[in-house]
């Protein structure tokens, strides 16, 4: 059984990485590697697998996961420029797999973690 | 005719509106109202379900299609849309009268209502349920270990 449960928070980054010269960076990253950032209304997916409590009927208790998953990562992120809080550029695959690890430092006692979706505007989503 | 054997799943939605609450016989009412907070309400709340089946099979070399989408409606609108849109779970579905109408036993009852019934509409099985309770939350079954 799985439950997904949709996360939302608002951060700037700017793509762009100290192992290519700046004329690479502005081949690979185009717009996203202007030099004043921009930000995203970001979307993530949890999605949790594991057993339903068969006295209450869940997989997981809403308010607690949720308490859990604005502690381990939407207050480290919204309103904040991603740059600043993840090491490495911050396209979406990295911040997917980055993400993903945090949330399981955060769940080790609960549900597995079976994947996480981060949706970086409507039509590009990373599944890690 | 064209023979393609790969494996497809196709993939159908409907939607339901209905009531429920959650409440456990198996909790004293101090721990309802701690688990379930605002849901455990006496008079219930609803939403606005989404139900998502997924079928696989292989693709039909004459017809082109793993399963007729109008014999999957047909049986969604029968087991699914007719009995619960419009209804109160706890109340009107007899497998919810002692069990918590949750996002997850929803799914995993829908599971066990629509396997048989899909398998016997063709070379054909059922792949995945996901239950949609709002925007921001569903409970899915795969097919997998144990089933």
């Amino acid at each position: 059984m799985r439950l997904a449960r949709l996360y939302r928070f608002e951060a700037a980054h700017r793509l762009h990485t100290p192992w290519l010269t700046e004329r690479e960076n502005e081949e690979v990253y185009g717009k996203c590697a202007r030099v004043g950032g921009h930000g995203h209304n970001y979307e993530i997916w949890v999605v949790f697998e594991g057993e339903v409590d068969p006295r209450t009927g869940l997989l997981l208790e809403r308010e607690a996961v949720d308490r859990r998953v604005r502690e381990a990562l939407i207050e480290r992120v919204d309103h904040h420029n991603l740059d600043e809080v993840v090491e490495g550029v911050t396209t979406g695959e990295r911040l997917a797999r980055v993400f993903r690890r945090w949330l399981e430092a955060a769940f080790t006692d609960g549900p597995a973690i079976e994947r996480v979706e981060l949706v970086e505007t409507p039509r590009n989503r990373f599944v890690a | 005719m064209v023979n393609d054997s790969a494996w497809v799943r196709i993939q159908r939605t409907v939607r339901f509106s209905a009531a429920h609450r959650y409440h456990s016989e198996q909790l004293s009412e101090e721990e309802n109202r701690r688990v379930f907070g605002k849901c455990n309400r006496p008079h219930g709340h609803g939403h606005n379900y989404r139900l998502d089946v997924g079928v696989d099979g292989p693709v039909d070399a004459v017809t082109g299609m793993v399963i007729n989408l109008a014999d999957l409606d047909a049986l969604l609108k029968e087991k699914v849309v007719e009995p619960l849109d419009h209804s109160f779970l706890n109340h009107d579905v007899e497998h919810f009268a002692h069990i918590v109408p949750t996002c997850e036993n929803l799914a995993s009852w829908l599971w066990e209502l629509l396997e048989e019934p899909v398998a016997s509409l063709g070379n054909c099985r059922l792949a995945v349920v996901r239950v949609w309770e709002s925007e921001e939350l569903f409970a899915e079954v795969e097919r997998g270990e144990g089933r």
